[in-house]
């Protein structure tokens, strides 16, 4: 057998070019007056895509910069809302301290679990982390005593008052949480971390070679990817006000998230967050017209995206210009290419 | 404790069922199929359907279904992961679960989502041995599950087929340059897996009853069993669907059934993490 | 598509059928022919897919069937106009952050009055915030989780007693058959959790001997341990507070084992239709719960008795109610006969005009307390005798005696 066609893909990094420059000024001049824009029920759609696009976030920490394949990631959302709700709702704790716990609880899992499952790769790896996934949403319903189990926490309001101050707190919030996501990956690209778990999703025996320590790089990428997830969950939790095992470690959101990233392509920054709101308002529509077979649409979706639109939307453009292309110039002529 | 071994051993041989096809897809493909789990789905709604409709015993359909499991696999194959086969585990992965939701919606737009059951006859008919109870209905799941489990691995090992298959597995570009057409090969693999995944649809609609969206679960089982054999391989997988089944009786006997189910997920990473190839090393079809 | 067919020309037909019947009922209200109004917009979001879909379905119907009736007999009359009522129902599918953005956008953009809840307690727990931040009437049928109602919403109102309640009325049942052995069993869910300590606790209370006691993750395919353990200790009567599916495995896979304890006691499921068409004759004998029968002499102003409102609930939808409909039902008639008392739409006015019923209902007697929990309802043991479920206790309820132990299965 030859080496499993993994990760043949490889894309270059896109530089900071003036363009994506403008694309990313205008987006976050578009992303602060969104709540002065929108009416309740569509700024409450722009915080799910928010949610989204921080979880895609953090999820290309660790499957974007490192290729690592997390498709069980949202364990680590589920761990955040738990840590910082039985935090808020058996001991009373104020909001950012329980959100910061949700955080660091999940930062700390993620670390435990790396022992075991960062020696994993490919598809071992995402398999793995699905299993975890499960293994946690088990492990919050026989400890009854302790997460309340099945029964699920109802999470004290973050803020009181009127619903739209309520929607802009927490429409804010996720924002920041984006943010501090963005910033993450900037920096890290930027970094001599990044660059080890570049290296990494190359060629992970070659870095090894090279002297990147390959398993501390990746331990602490999936350490940060885990603690943005968490404190995700941890935020979201208070935004539903209650959390339950069933809801806080949701394969499908799992695979939702993973979608994203994939819309968004190699623009690891950019990319989740037009990926997400893309996917959102696709997502509304899709609602209101499929109601019965939603999750057909979803389906129809990512096999559409897999097969059609590998690169994501940044290759939209070039994907339709070869298509009008096909259609004037070799009409007729079968282009089906492998 | 002689029950719960009886027990184990029995719904083993069907977790082994959900498991083998999808050991065979990874083996010869790479690729890991979310989609496996609506295949048992399927097959076992198509089974209640013709027990309900012309009062067929599900065993019998048992034939039936593998026809039709081989033609839902190889088309699956064809048409959709023949494309994307050579890229990353990300995209393979995204496009069998999206094919996957898909076939659940069909599936919930064909047969709804009322549950539906099959109870036969002989449902209550069983042998006493050692103290311990052996149902006539498990004990035909389990001999059916290792028929379909052997009959796979003849396949594979005696026929022109087998060999094919075991040829591009082990090296597609050189099986090219022979002559032999891959995409048609690795369809058949393909189709092989989807018709042992039908045909245990039909074992499982005798113990369990049928919801659009048990796919998931099964498939998670179906992990389960393929990560404690390593991936594409037969007879290991038979012993590790045992071993499922005997941890989950036996840790719901001693250690409390509500522990049973995170006893499987214990069981799963544990050996993922220790032993990555599994409990039995990794071995292809093609050694 | 099962939505259309349900409201396509055969459901035009029943519906028609249902509008003679129910403006019989309600002459008084036709007789006073007042002018027709807007219609009364009542949202709700329902898992008419998903997981839920079946239980979503139970709810689905009986709100239907509340507001076909009401509009049979032209509508609320709320200050002298007749007002009709239109019901907004979206699906979530099953998901609980779709479910609360969808109450969402029935409260701020699609402009609803009032609100009907979501199947079960998780959902209603994750769109009752959101009800009570824009200050909406909700009324839940089938939120029976203790803690939801602890948690001081005003506008949120439920119908059915809270959980832990439901499967106490098997302990004096059992004591009066001299029994002393029980066990519990259930799955690790929140309502079957709540059912469990609730019967638990109380037959510990009585001074019945607890002989098992076990929780197992719901959807397990092989139960053959749980049934080890349950033979094992060998309890006379055996409470399982678990769902539909569930209980089918657990039954079925007792039948494999050939055993069967003497008494043996799902609670709601015993009696969803869903239940009794897979289980067929092996139900036979099986104890539940219920919080209705049609065979009560409960009655109202708008369905008529018992007996009326399941005659004509089956005549439109081709199966007999469960007390999940009625609940559900009974959820639209509660606001109704607030919006009654108070005269005007207005929230408030209705929630206190709601908190002010004392009446009896097809479900029986209906008064809020001030958590908003339905008080006057209660608890029935039924069995399923010769097919038909039938009130076995308490006894001044009882059309029949219970029998027990239930036959064997070689006994059939």
């Amino acid at each position: 057998m030859t080496t499993p066609p993994e990760r043949s893909t490889r894309r270059p990094w896109p530089v900071l070019t003036p363009a994506v420059l403008i694309m990313l000024v205008v987006l976050v001049v578009v992303l602060i007056a969104l709540p002065w824009v929108l009416s309740n029920f569509w700024l409450r759609v722009a915080t799910s895509a928010l949610v989204f696009a921080a979880l895609a976030l953090s999820l290309n920490v660790i499957m974007g910069l490192a290729g690592y394949p997390a498709l069980g990631n949202i364990v680590f959302f589920g761990v955040g809302a738990y840590v910082s709700g039985l935090a808020a709702a058996n001991l009373g704790l104020p909001a950012p301290v329980a959100i910061l716990l949700g955080a660091v609880g999940a930062a700390i899992y993620a670390l435990i679990a790396s022992r075991a499952m960062l020696s994993l790769r490919g598809s071992y790896f995402l398999m793995a982390t699905v299993a975890l996934n499960f293994l946690t949403l088990e492990l919050i319903v026989v400890l009854r005593g302790l997460t309340r189990g099945a029964r699920g926490v109802t999470i004290p309001p973050l803020v009181t008052g009127d619903p739209s101050t309520v929607y802009d707190t927490f429409y804010f919030l996720f924002l920041g949480l984006v943010a501090v996501g963005a910033v993450v990956l900037i920096v890290l690209r930027r970094s001599r971390l990044g660059l080890g778990l570049l290296a990494i999703k190359g060629n992970e025996d070659a870095a090894s070679m090279l002297g990147v320590p390959t398993f501390r790089y990746k331990a602490i990428a999936w350490a940060l990817s885990a603690g943005l997830a968490g404190a995700v969950g941890a935020t979201h939790a208070y935004w539903i006000g209650f959390i339950d095992p069933g809801s806080s470690f949701d394969l499908i959101m799992s695979l939702e998230v993973f979608l994203i990233a994939l819309l968004g392509g190699p623009l690891l920054v950019i990319g989740p967050i037009i990926g997400a709101f893309t996917f959102e308002v696709a997502g509304v529509i899709a609602w209101a017209s499929f109601t019965e077979a939603h999750l057909a649409v979803l389906g129809v979706l990512m096999v559409i995206v897999v097969t059609y639109l590998p690169g994501g939307l940044p290759e939209l453009p070039t994907r339709i210009r070869g298509i009008v292309a096909r259609r004037r110039g070799t009409h007729g002529r079968s282009a089906r290419a492998a | 404790m002689s029950q719960a071994i009886v027990n184990g051993i029995l719904t083993g041989g069907l977790y082994a069922a959900f498991g083998i096809g999808l050991s065979l897809i990874y083996g010869v493909t790479r690729v890991i199929s979310a989609v496996h789990g609506a295949f048992i789905v399927i097959g076992a709604y198509l089974a209640q359907s013709a027990w309900m409709a012309f009062g067929l015993d599900p065993f019998l359909m048992v034939p039936v279904l593998l026809v039709i499991g081989f033609g839902l696999g190889y088309g699956v194959q064809r048409l959709f992961i023949d494309k994307v086969m050579r890229r990353r585990v990300v995209m393979t992965i995204t496009l069998t679960f999206g094919l996957d939701l898909i076939a659940v919606t069909g599936i919930l737009l064909v047969f709804g989502a009322d549950l539906r059951t099959i109870s036969v006859p002989y449902a209550s008919v069983g042998f006493d041995v050692l103290g311990a109870r052996i149902p006539l209905v498990r004990l035909g799941i389990f001999a059916v599950a290792v028929i379909l489990a052997l009959g796979l691995e003849l396949i594979l090992r005696r026929t022109q087929i087998g060999t094919t298959i075991r040829a591009v597995s082990q090296n597609r570009t050189a099986a090219e340059l022979l002559g032999i057409d891959t995409g048609h090969a690795f369809g058949m693999a393909h189709g092989l897996a989807a018709a042992v995944a039908c045909g245990a649809g039909a074992l499982l609609a005798l113990i369990q009853p049928l919801q659009p969206f048990m796919g998931l679960s099964v498939l998670l089982i179906a992990f389960a069993v393929v990560v404690l054999a390593g991936f594409g391989s037969i007879a290991p997988v038979l012993i590790s669907g045992m071993i499922l089944g005997l941890t989950e009786n036996l840790a719901g006997l001693y250690i409390g059934t509500e522990y049973q189910r995170l006893a499987i997920f214990v069981a799963y990473l544990a050996v993922a993490s220790i032993l990555p190839a599994g409990l039995f090393g990794r071995r292809f079809y093609a050694h | 598509m099962r939505d259309a067919r349900r409201h396509g020309v055969s459901g035009i037909a029943t519906a028609a059928l249902v509008g003679v019947l129910a403006a019989a009922v309600s002459l008084p209200a036709v007789a006073q022919s007042p002018a027709v109004g807007d219609p009364i917009r009542i949202g709700a979001s329902l898992a008419l897919t998903g997981d839920a879909a079946p239980d979503s379905k139970l709810v689905r119907d009986g709100y239907d069937f509340w507001a076909e009736t009401v509009n049979a007999g032209g509508g609320i009359v709320v200050d002298g106009v007749a007002r009709p009522i239109e019901l907004v129902i979206r699906d979530d599918g099953s998901d609980r952050d779709q479910a609360a953005r969808l109450v969402e956008n029935l409260i701020a953009e699609e402009d609803v009055d009032f609100l009907l809840a979501p199947w079960g307690s998780g959902n209603t727990n994750a769109v009752a915030p959101i009800a009570e931040r824009y200050q909406k009437l909700m009324v839940a049928p089938l939120a029976a989780s203790d803690e939801i109602w602890e948690q001081g919403y005003r506008y949120l109102f439920g119908v059915l007693p809270i959980g832990s309640t439901n499967m106490r009325p098997l302990v004096p049942m059992v004591q009066d058959l001299g029994l002393t052995r029980v066990g519990v069993v259930t799955t690790d869910d929140l309502f079957p959790l709540l059912a469990a300590e609730g019967v638990s606790q109380q037959a510990k209370d009585a001074g019945l001997e607890v002989v098992v006691d076990e929780i197992y993750p719901p959807g397990t395919i092989d139960v053959g341990s749980l049934i080890t353990r349950i033979q094992e200790a060998a309890p006379e009567a055996l409470a399982a507070p678990v769902d539909v599916a569930d209980a089918l495995v657990l039954l079925r896979q007792m039948k494999e084992r050939d055993y069967l304890p003497p008494i043996l006691a799902f609670s709601g499921a015993t009696l969803v239709p869903d239940f009794l068409s897979n289980a067929g004759a092996d139900a036979e004998g099986l104890f539940g719960i219920t919080y209705w029968s049609p065979a009560l002499p409960y009655a109202d102003a708008l369905f008529g008795s018992a007996a009326d409102y399941a005659a004509a609930f089956e005549a439109r939808f081709g199966y007999a109610p469960t007390h999940d409909n009625v609940a559900a039902s009974i959820s639209g008639y509660a606001l109704q006969r607030g919006i009654e008392t108070a005269g005007s739409l207005d929230t408030t006015a209705v929630r206190d005009g709601m908190l002010s019923l004392d009446e009896t209902t097809v479900f029986g007697q209906m008064a809020f307390d001030e958590r908003g929990v339905n008080t006057g309802v209660t608890t029935y043991v039924v069995q399923i005798q010769d097919g038909t479920p039938v009130i076995v206790s308490p006894a001044d309820a009882a059309a029949a005696a219970p029998l027990w132990p239930i036959p064997g299965w070689s006994e059939r």
